[in-house]
């Protein structure tokens, strides 16, 4: 006789304890039902105020010249091939197309303090057009050349180099010779392809209202602000998804930490990230979550939105217009 | 050629999660220098070479730059 599970036996022959299986189920409802009640509730969706469009379609944007002030008009260098002037004031778009020859890419878009603007035509020629398109004058340039952007009365060019660590940033003068290096921002080695790595070091600038221009590089979540004497500093971003280099250079349309950024008078630093989307959207381009940070990287705030925005067109404290992933302008209040 | 086209699978393959537009930068850069590879002349050779690594920035550019 087997005297070992005699203390346990009578509980179960008395029929106190239920059987092995009905235990597990309970013990699965019970489990199941603590999950369901811990489950956070979707978090609320910011929703943004349409004011009128669509003014683009699924396009890409290779540029945009802000408002010289805040009654004038934004610029946009949509399709690489045409300009899409917003006046938000009036709240109507025009579209044209830039007099270049089929097949012609224009690429980086910016305006100078005299109000003109410029872009690349190709990768070894600069020019500069006219709000309707027209071409006014055209430049060629001795090396290639990924991006254009500019700071009060400089251009802003970024060569085509394969061969890190080298000056990301050179500044021309429209009419001067010489080109010279901008700020001390240098491109990052990385144990890849050549043609990765230039990939990857390919920057963005976006708009400074106080004083101070916004850069940042496709992989990370920080921010390079230089201001007019080229002076620069690295602001961090906590709390902005990152993705592993390969994974930014092999997907479709890959995570980003920074889509796009606007630094406000007061120096508040609005972040468009990439986010996740809704449940069921339509593939639109755009992020979806708006950050705010302090001119030191201080998170001041996160915020889900109910629709991607692709480009922040103004902000200024409490407030932002925004290009929808569906090409509305709309206004985002906080 | 067995060594070849598996290596040429294995970096395939690295590029190719997810399949997507960005991929076909990649294809189109391996395909670019495939054409430029059977060129005669060294240096045209290098320079469709040099050409191709342009082409693949600009497809770059538009998926992770392009706003």
């Amino acid at each position: 006789m087997n005297t070992a599970g005699a203390d346990v036996a009578p509980a179960v022959t008395k029929g106190t304890r239920m059987s092995g299986s009905k235990e597990a189920m309970a013990i699965a409802l019970l489990v199941g039902a603590a999950l369901t009640g811990c489950r956070k509730a979707p978090a609320a969706r910011v929703p943004l105020h349409h004011l009128f469009g669509p003014v683009i379609g699924n396009e890409v944007i290779a540029g945009w010249a802000e408002a010289a002030s805040p009654d004038d008009r934004v610029v946009l260098l949509v399709g690489e091939q045409a300009l899409v002037q917003i006046d938000i004031t009036k709240r109507r778009s025009e579209r044209h197309a830039i007099a270049v020859p089929t097949g012609t890419s224009c690429w980086g878009h910016a305006r100078l303090r005299d109000g003109s603007l410029w872009t690349l035509k190709g990768r070894r020629g600069v020019m500069q057009i006219s709000e309707r398109g027209d071409v006014l004058k055209e430049r060629p340039l001795d090396s290639p050349q990924f991006g254009l952007f500019a700071h009060e009365d400089r251009l802003l060019l970024q060569p085509a180099d394969f061969q890190p660590p080298a000056p990301v940033l050179y500044a021309w003068r429209p009419g001067n010779e010489t080109r010279t290096p901008w700020s001390g921002l240098r491109s990052r080695p990385f144990n890849l392809a050549r043609t990765s790595v230039a990939a990857l070091n390919m920057i963005t600038c976006g708009v400074g209202r106080r004083g101070e221009r916004p850069c940042w590089f496709p992989d990370e979540a920080a921010m390079t602000l230089i201001d007019g004497s080229g002076v620069m500093r690295r602001v961090f971003l906590p709390g902005l998804e990152v993705v592993r280099p390969e994974v930014l250079l092999t997907s479709d349309n890959p995570p980003r930490p920074v889509r796009d950024a606007f630094v406000d008078a007061a120096g508040t630093i609005w972040v468009i990230s990439s986010g996740l989307p809704v449940d069921g959207a339509e593939d639109q381009p755009g992020g979806w979550i708006l950050a705010k940070y302090s001119s030191s990287g201080e998170r001041f705030a996160t915020q889900l939105l109910a629709e991607p925005v692709r480009l922040i067109l103004r902000a200024e404290p409490g407030r932002a217009v925004v290009l929808t992933g569906s090409g509305m302008v709309a206004e985002l209040v906080q | 050629m067995v060594k070849k086209v598996l290596f040429a699978l294995v970096v395939l393959s690295g590029f190719a999660t997810p399949r997507s537009a960005m991929a076909g930068c990649t294809t189109d850069l391996l395909d670019c220098f495939g054409r430029a590879a059977k060129l005669d002349s060294f240096w045209y050779r290098t320079a469709a070479g040099l050409d191709c690594e342009l082409d693949y920035t600009d497809c770059a550019r538009r998926r992770i730059i392009g706003r």
